[in-house]
């Protein structure tokens, strides 16, 4: 089979390394700072103003079920567009722009990948540089389970105040 | 004078602000193609002037009627189109100066009409029904999530069908409505452009430089407000391409380019924005001589993004200020300016080759007056409708009841809202810290803040689904600094049951 080229932007989280198909990403900036949201699901970082729009931004670690990211200096958001929608998704940094075979991209093994998962297209594996490639688009909604400990914020687990917020409708 | 008169006088005032304005691009377009008007444009001159005369005269204004006529020998002498242009325009001035004086004071907000179609709006009246509309959106939220219980409680009972298929029906009427007055409120863009053209011929005579302003995207839409802004915005950038950006005709023959600079104004609409790019054919921006006016005025300077310091205060490329530009405020100013309204202003510039900024503004906004507050290191702000009353939380004024807090006002006991403790971590001190008391539909909180930062007018943005439904945020907003804060919804703090530190 011949090879079928394709432009990746990869990037870190928690040290393993992860790629977004170049063209789901609009560009990718640094953060100084993201105004969290309130009770918002707990992947939702918060807003980041890009340019004067309001963007809001997924924690990429809590989305794929990781402990929530620190903010760094090498903290980067990349952002994505969704039909009108921008949505960032904040990493922990982000390397290169890669060209890879689509060919050479193995699926994501079925035995250890959970139901929800559904946003991992597949592993690449080259010179032991091994790169779990991601659909964007599947990463810019936030399942039911995310929005259930709701608390938006950014730093640590949730605590007891905001872990009661479901009752403060009723 | 009676009502009638004053009618009168302000169509009279309206009409004559056309005319001139259609007078001055007419004078100014023919100015850029050498000093003659052909003979299509004497003729809209001549035309113009004349019903200018007759309408001062019908209204008895006979000081008018006098600089009309003058205007008019003044054209009517030269048979071949050679007028004196920059003597016109200085007559044009008085003219408009003494139209202007002709509006009362309190007539100000009626002569402030736009054209649309053939139907005149007054902003009068515009402005509170946008408001309304905002309101009613506010409050569809509410109906929904009244909907929304009420089907958990009672279940898919008919009735709670039928009540949510209106739902569905009324929301998709509402946002018919909130499109169609947005829509009443947008302004092509060319009605600015004359000003433009006005302020390019000006700068250049005052600078020695020559210049042609070439505009495109005039029938672009903005909001009246932000056409304002962009008027202004736009305005300081075309003074800076004249003043800074080209260079001298002597200068630029040397460097094989026309004597000529030329600066282009032109707009489109980019989804939910409007883009405007203002571009000479000047020198480029010297970034070296950004670097020495940053390090002068202690600035780190970033050779990746080698133009960020010429938005920052107080940094100038130019050793000394004059009358119209140089004092290192400008840029700063409309930055924060056009961030207010949540937009951006972004520059790329090549040496030798020219300067180009734009101007990123949303087509449409939401404008509201707003108390901004902080707790717990985030700034809110609060749609200052609902704010009854602000001050300083003194400790007698609180008392505990069942766990809660609550505050005596005005005879009530007004439950406490810690905003610190509801929306972020720690609680808000009360020794030193402030109390707000909001009001909506007969209820009220007590909301308790770290500090009051101040009024401000913010322009509301809506905010992604994808943050959920936080109960007491309406949207979010970007303040002059960047920095992107949420917009507290008054309707949902009333309802929000506080949290307390006991619990």
């Amino acid at each position: 089979m011949s090879a079928q080229w394709e432009t990746w932007v990869t990037f870190t989280l928690d040290a393993e390394l992860f790629a977004v198909s170049v063209e789901s990403v609009t560009e990718i900036v640094r953060v100084k700072n993201i105004t969290r949201v309130p009770h918002a699901p707990r992947a939702v970082r918060g807003i980041i103003n890009l340019r004067g729009r309001v963007v809001p931004t997924v924690d990429l670690r809590v989305r794929i079920g990781l402990a929530p990211s620190e903010l760094s200096p090498r903290s980067r958001v990349l952002v994505c567009r969704d039909g009108e929608r921008l949505i960032g998704l904040l990493v922990d940094a982000a390397h290169h722009v890669v060209r890879l075979d689509r060919t050479t991209v193995a699926p994501p093994p079925a035995d250890v990948m959970s139901g929800g998962a559904d946003y991992v297209l597949g592993v690449h594996l080259e010179d032991n540089q091994f790169v779990i490639l991601l659909e964007a688009t599947q990463l810019l909604s936030v399942p039911d389970e995310l929005h259930a400990l709701s608390n938006g914020h950014s730093d640590g687990p949730s605590d007891p105040h905001h872990s009661q917020q479901g009752t403060v409708h009723a | 004078m009676s009502n009638d008169f004053g009618d009168f006088i302000n169509e009279f005032i309206l009409d004559a602000e056309e005319r001139l304005a259609r007078l001055e691009e007419t004078l100014l377009a023919s100015e850029a193609r050498g000093e003659r008007l052909d003979p299509d444009r004497l003729q809209l001159v001549k035309r113009e002037l004349h019903t200018l005369k007759g309408n001062a005269g019908m209204m008895g204004l006979d000081a008018l009627q006098h600089l009309a006529h003058a205007m008019e020998d003044a054209v009517a002498a030269s048979a071949d189109g050679s007028v004196d242009i920059d003597a016109l325009l200085r007559q044009l001035d008085t003219y408009r100066r003494a139209v202007r004086e002709l509006k009362p004071r309190h007539q100000q907000a009626t002569a402030d009409r736009q054209v649309v179609g053939s139907v005149r709006v007054p902003f009068a009246v515009l402005d509170p029904l946008l408001d309304d509309v905002a309101e009613m959106v506010i409050l569809r939220n509410r109906v929904a999530a009244t909907l929304d219980e009420g089907r958990r409680a009672v279940g898919a009972h008919g009735t709670w069908s039928d009540a949510q298929m209106a739902y569905g029906l009324l929301c998709r009427v509402l946002d018919r409505v909130q499109d169609g007055v947005m829509r009443l409120r947008l302004t092509p863009l060319h009605t600015m452009f004359g000003s433009l053209r006005r302020i390019v011929h000006d700068e250049a005579a005052r600078s020695g430089k020559r210049a042609e302003l070439h505009t495109s995207g005039g029938d672009t839409p903005l909001d009246k407000a932000l056409l304002d802004l962009a008027t202004d915005a736009l305005g300081h950038l075309i003074r800076n391409a004249v003043i800074h950006g080209l260079e001298t005709p002597e200068a630029r023959t040397r460097a094989g380019k026309p004597a000529a600079g030329t600066i282009t104004v032109s707009a489109a609409v980019r989804g939910d924005d409007v883009w405007i790019d203002v571009e000479d054919d000047g020198a480029g921006i010297d970034v070296a001589a950004i670097r020495d006016a940053g390090n002068r005025m202690g600035f780190g300077f970033d050779p990746a993004n080698p133009h960020a310091l010429l938005f920052e205060s107080g940094v100038s490329t130019r050793r000394e200020a004059d009358m119209s530009a140089g004092r290192g405020v400008g840029l700063s100013a409309v930055r924060e300016a056009v961030r207010r309204q949540a937009g951006e202003i972004e520059v790329q510039s090549t040496a030798g080759a020219g300067t180009t900024f734009r101007l990123r503004l949303p087509m449409t906004v939401a404008i509201l007056r707003a108390l901004l507050v902080r707790a717990d290191g985030e700034s809110y702000a609060l749609p200052l409708t609902s704010v009854v009353e602000s001050r300083r939380f003194r400790p007698e004024d609180g008392h505990a009841i069942d766990r809660a807090g609550v505050i005596r006002w005005r005879e009530r006991l007004v439950p406490i809202l810690d905003l610190g403790l509801q929306f972020g971590t720690t609680a808000c001190p009360r020794e030193d810290g402030h109390v707000v008391i909001v009001e909506f539909g007969g209820k009220a909180r007590a909301l308790t803040v770290d500090r009051i930062i101040g009024v401000e007018e913010v322009a509301a943005r809506r905010l992604d689904p994808i943050v959920g439904r936080p109960g007491g945020i309406a949207g979010s907003t970007v303040l002059g600094n960047g920095r992107p804060i949420l917009i507290l919804d008054p309707h949902g703090l009333v309802t929000l049951r506080p949290l307390s530190e006991a619990a």
